[in-house]
């Protein structure tokens, strides 16, 4: 068995591993980036549309464009690189992995930061009835088969969850020959961002159903078709509004959710919240000395951000290696007012970092409100905004003048005020 | 007897508005006709003839909306197999590939005969053998006196055995049942009293506090707890893997995708069978043909039964999830008629399993999952496990119970032609009792062949293929310098390697679709479903069996995965991803180890 | 005439409110942007609307079969079917690296298009 020292292991070479592989890189610390597929960019890779890189490079980049840009430079690094290499267990902060060309190796790290991106929900996480038959995909599926390998997946298709990636793979797969009958949203508003709306289904007049979903699958073998249904508010069928349509494929957008299986191998706590781990101020988790970036410690909408919060993820490993991690007992970040996820959960006075944004998802769309971070009856920064919605991600940044406003006792609150 | 049968009919459906005939045959048999209201009448009239112990069985022939349980001659199937000549021969011809088929295949292997067994699926264990909960009932649930409660005992003991040569996984650790208050005592004294009849080992009463020791998640504590420590779990698929691949092993021929639609009858003596694919030869037809083995019977000319259908629908929960690791069964509400009741267990994989309920249906291939059997199944296990909810639900599905009126196992030779041997109505406890099945097929068919000779070279011991991640680090490490593919991890959520896939593909029984793939080594069977771990195992299904995209399946031949290619796809050997695994596999590392790098 | 349009130049999504002469249906002004991309996406949008155009080729001899490209610039509305339809007789052989020219003046725009990725 092959043991290799590293000052900081990364797991997962997306977006996010990149980054911060990449960050703690230049900070002069050794990295080694781990990665289970023999390619680097991860998810990127499929992500064929473009819209990336607006915040980070002022320019609307292809997914595999945006990965481009940070393998160019990895290459040019000294971070050491193992492909095709599978982290199986993470214990006492000593990752067990396996590789077809290694075998069995044992990296022991000073620092990890999890880097393993997000899953999607899939058909068992929301209340679909009747048979199982093969044509029921998740949209990133979906996207895999016809960008990666170059297969068709279906020739008349359904989609249910107006998320980005559904409404995306809604236009993909009508450029590509594939009947798109309409996208079904069991909410009352869509899922993603309003241009992919734009964009995506008027632009193929490809019909968008709210407060719609599907209720059943038909198809002993291959998918016939599915019966939609309209909900009411209380997102109960109405019965009499079924409406059966034929189709050999059923695609899924209905939600990521942070991968966890070997954050909870690593033993660190996972927070009802994000649903991802448990994160303070410098993306570390409860567990010393392991860290989270990207989708693993909330879901976000832009690429851009992840590659921020990765960043971030690797300025606080490297202070845990050089010593300087903030001590102080962890306040709590509490989700105020129309919150529905957050990042950090924790923030520590003692943190030393120029400035420290919170990432924010809100529960219901409002117009014209304020985020608000307050300590008791203390505001500490409060900034104006147009208008919210579950879709976009609120960001509130502080600046090193802001956080010398916390005190060391009363739990934080983030709000959306009206 | 006519006569009290056309009271039975009378009391229970209005015969002016729905007239039904029953026929008595001279064996006993009583035949149903006529059109009913609806399918539970039909089904629950066919019930109370059965009732009467001088009916030997019945033949439901009513229809509801034009529909029935009536045999329909499949005329082209027969005509196409006809035409298409021989297939094989053999001296036992096995119908269906499930866990009482395979063991009997596996049973008669020691023999000096030649065994073929014929599977319409395209793998084996496709029909109730998939679709239940594992459990090896101890046999306090069966009516006494029955051929089913027979078995069951016999065969639960047998299991030990079993599981040894045949290396699959069990866990022998009990079941309980519980009372809540006086009104479901009864029920329990009942299920002891047929506990002591049937000679269930060990069974006895345990106080609720050694009970609550036992099992440490469950918060409601019962009033009393009857034990019983033999029962069993397993997981009915990989039975039925084990035992036909250590019948394949040891010579047996199974014919996938091979459906019988007819059995060849000569003068009273049976010939053989035709297929879709063609004729078999053979002497003796030995109908294991689960839901559909009353119409194989009726191909012999032999049908003195109706297997009715009645699904049964089990949730399974994420391993995490808090529950009992045991069976517990008997609950404070109102049991649904014919069924063990469905209780809240664990797999032996470890996942919370709760259910099966019971509905009666019309439609033998139906296993679609309604709001109403999930219903069913949480609110019943909630009185165990209070507050789940149903989105914490990873997988349902729904198996079909083939239960013949009488609800006992139909075991025996035909009384009218020779060669042929019913093994039918084997529902639950089928899976606890199939080892005794197998036994009793053994001796009926040298009732039938005459005595049968022992082979010298049998093996009985089918050994367990490789678990990649329950392995040590050391072993892992040995077999990836032996084959580079078990360093490959394919499936995230269960941690199945590339070479298990493989194993899987070339195993005696060879696994070439997704769900075979899926039931032998897990891949696709975690959180994520197979939306990760797809697209690999399609290219590895392709890799070794030379598919093109389109014609590898889910699970039967029109469950295409992709339905083809929206550009031309190289086909290099040194191309793409997964075509350079297969090079590893073949000792060129060095090369791919280069290609890598060249990236 | 009035008409509403969504600004697709960033994750925003404004909700674009825009003016065009009743008769040549040619721009005369917009708003509702939160910034100045916002006015030029309705101007191009009302009086010639582009997209840019992502797709896949073959590729033989690399690691994967299919090579993402994506179009240099933005093309015609019109023409992004008849382009991506292109994108289907296209093999091309590896390595290549990002930013090659994939297909040059796709369906008649003068527009080239580009290796997304090194492959």
């Amino acid at each position: 068995m092959k043991v290799i020292e590293t000052d900081i292991a990364v797991i997962g070479a997306g977006p996010a591993g990149l980054a911060a592989a990449l960050e703690a890189s230049r900070l002069g610390k050794q990295v080694t980036l781990i990665e289970r597929s023999d390619d680097l960019g991860g998810i990127l890779q499929q992500c064929i549309h473009d819209g990336f890189g607006l915040v980070r490079f002022k320019k609307q980049l292809s997914g595999p464009q945006y990965a481009e840009r940070f393998i160019e430079k990895l290459k040019a690094s000294d971070v050491s690189l193992l492909l095709d290499t599978t982290v199986l267990s993470i214990e006492n902060k000593v990752i067990r992995a396996v590789s077809p060309r290694e075998g069995v190796l044992e990296i022991r790290p000073g620092a990890i930061v999890l880097a393993m991106g997000c899953r999607e929900r899939t058909r068992s996480q929301v209340e679909i009835y009747g048979t199982r038959p093969s044509g029921v995909m998740t949209a990133g599926t979906v996207q895999r088969y016809i960008n990666l390998e170059g297969y068709l997946p279906g020739r008349r298709a359904v989609i249910l969850g107006s998320g980005d990636i559904g409404m995306i793979m809604a236009r993909r797969m009508h450029l590509e020959g594939i009947e798109v009958l309409g996208v079904y949203e069991l909410m009352p508003e869509v899922g993603g961002l309003a241009r992919n709306v734009y964009q995506c289904l008027i632009d193929y007049d490809i019909p968008l159903h709210l407060s719609t979903t599907v209720r059943e699958v038909f198809g002993k073998e291959r998918l016939e078709g599915v019966r939609v249904v309209k909900v009411d508010k209380n997102r109960r069928p109405i019965e009499g509004t079924e409406e059966d349509i034929a189709c050999d494929l059923l695609v899924l957008s209905v939600g990521l959710i942070p991968e966890n299986e070997l954050s909870r191998k690593a033993g660190v706590l996972i927070s009802p919240v994000t649903q991802g781990p448990v994160l303070d101020e410098s993306m570390m988790t409860s567990v010393p000395g392991i860290f989270a970036a990207g989708n693993v410690s909330i879901v976000f909408d832009l690429v851009d951000y992840v590659s921020d919060s990765a960043e971030a993820a690797a300025r606080g490993a490297v202070r845990y290696l050089d010593g300087q991690a903030p001590s102080a007992e962890p306040l709590d970040v509490i989700a105020g007012e129309n919150v529905a996820s957050l990042l950090p959960t924790q923030y520590r006075v003692d943190y030393v970092g120029d400035e420290l944004s919170f990432y924010l998802r809100v529960r219901k769309m409002e117009s014209n409100v304020r985020v608000t971070l307050r300590q008791g009856k203390r505001v500490i920064k409060s900034k104006k905004q147009l208008v919210v919605r579950p879709a976009e991600m609120v960001t509130l940044t502080l600046s090193r003048e802001d956080l010398t406003l916390i005190e060391p006792d009363t739990p934080l609150e983030i709000h959306i005020e009206t | 007897m006519v006569k009290r049968l056309k009271r039975i009919i009378a009391e229970y459906v209005d015969t002016s508005q729905f007239p039904i005939n029953a026929t008595v045959r001279e064996d006993g048999v009583v035949i149903l006709e006529g059109e009913a209201p609806d399918w539970k009448t039909a089904d629950e009239l066919a019930h109370r003839v059965a009732k009467s112990k001088k009916v030997r069985n019945v033949i439901n022939h009513l229809s509801c909306d034009g529909k029935s349980l009536a045999y329909i001659p499949k005329k082209e199937l027969i005509d196409q197999g006809r035409a298409l000549g021989t297939l094989d021969e053999a001296d036992v011809i096995i119908v269906g590939a499930g866990v009482i088929g395979s063991g009997i295949a596996r049973e008669l292997s020691k023999y000096n005969l030649d065994i073929v067994v014929l599977e319409k699926g395209d793998d084996i264990s496709q029909g109730a053998s998939k679709a239940n909960n594992g459990m090896i009932h101890s046999g306090n649930a069966v009516v006494p006196g029955t051929l089913k409660a027979k078995l069951n005992v016999e065969g639960n003991a047998m299991y030990s055995d079993w599981a040894a040569d045949l290396q699959f996984e069990f866990k022998r650790i009990g079941s309980f049942g519980l009372s809540y208050n006086k009104k479901d005592r009864h029920t329990l004294w009942l299920s002891w009293i047929a506990g002591r009849l049937n000679k269930v080992p060990g069974m006895r009463f345990i106080s609720p506090d050694t009970f609550l020791e036992m099992e440490k998640d469950v918060e409601v504590r019962p009033r009393r707890v009857l034990y019983a420590p033999t029962t069993a779990y397993v997981d009915g698929f990989e039975v039925t893997i084990a035992l036909a691949e250590n019948a394949a092993m040891n010579g047996v021929r199974f014919h996938l995708s091979t459906e019988v639609v007819d059995v060849d009858v000569e003068d009273g003596v049976v010939r053989g069978v035709v297929t879709d694919r063609g004729l078999v030869k053979g002497r003796l037809v030995i109908n294991a043909a689960g839901v559909f083995a009353d119409e194989i019977a009726a191909m012999a000319g032999d049908q003195f039964y109706t297997l009715h259908p009645r699904k049964g629908v089990i949730a399974i929960f994420d391993k995490e999830k808090k529950g009992p690791d045991r069976s517990l069964n008997g609950r404070p509400y109102v049991h649904q008629k014919n069924t063990k009741g469905g209780g809240v267990q664990r797999t032996v994989s470890g996942n919370p399993l709760w259910g099966p309920n019971a509905v009666e249906i019309l439609d033998k291939t139906d296993l679609s999952v309604q709001p109403e059997d999930l219903d069913y199944v949480m609110g019943s296990g909630s009185v165990v496990c209070p507050g789940t909810k149903r989105s914490e639900i990873i997988a349902s599905f729904a198996g079909i119970r083939p239960a013949d009126y009488k609800e006992d196992f139909i075991i025996e030779r035909s009384r009218v032609v020779r060669g042929f041997i019913h093994v039918a109505g084997i529902q639950s406890p089928g899976l606890a009792a199939a080892p005794a099945i197998a036994k009793m097929v053994e001796e009926l068919t040298a009732d039938e062949l005459g005595k049968l000779s022992r082979r010298g070279d049998w093996n009985p011991i089918r050994e367990k293929p490789v678990v990649f991640s329950k392995l040590s680090p050391e072993e892992q490490e040995r077999l990836i310098s032996e084959n580079p593919l078990y360093g490959h991890i394919v499936c995230r959520c269960e941690t199945i390697s590339e070479g298990e896939i493989v194993d899987a593909i070339r195993r005696p029984i060879p696994a070439v679709t997704f769900d075979a793939i899926k039931r032998r080594v897990r891949a696709t069977a975690g959180r994520c479903q197979g939306g990760f771990c797809g697209p690999r195992i399609l290219e590895i299904i392709m890799r070794e069996t030379g598919l093109r995209p389109e014609e590898v399946r889910k699970q039967g031949k029109d469950s295409y995965i992709v339905a083809g290619t929206i550009r031309d796809r190289c086909d290099e050997a040194d191309c793409c991803e997964t075509r350079a695994s297969a090079g590893v596999s073949e000792g060129i590392a060095q090369e791919t180890g280069a290609h890598h790098e060249s990236d | 005439m009035e008409s509403k349009l969504i600004c697709i130049s960033c994750p925003r999504g404004c909700e674009l409110l825009v003016q065009t002469d009743e008769r040549t249906g040619v721009f005369i002004s917009v708003e509702g942007n939160a910034c100045m991309r916002g006015s030029s996406f309705a101007e191009t949008e009302v009086n010639h609307p582009e997209r840019m155009m992502t797709s896949v080729v073959s590729i033989r001899g690399a690691k994967h079969c299919m090579l993402p490209v994506i179009s240099r610039r933005p093309l015609p509305k019109g023409k992004l079917v008849e382009a991506v339809r292109a994108m289907r007789s296209i093999t091309v052989e590896a390595p290549v690296k990002e930013g090659d020219v994939i297909a040059e003046d796709i369906a008649g725009t003068g527009i080239d298009v580009i290796a997304a990725r090194s492959l």
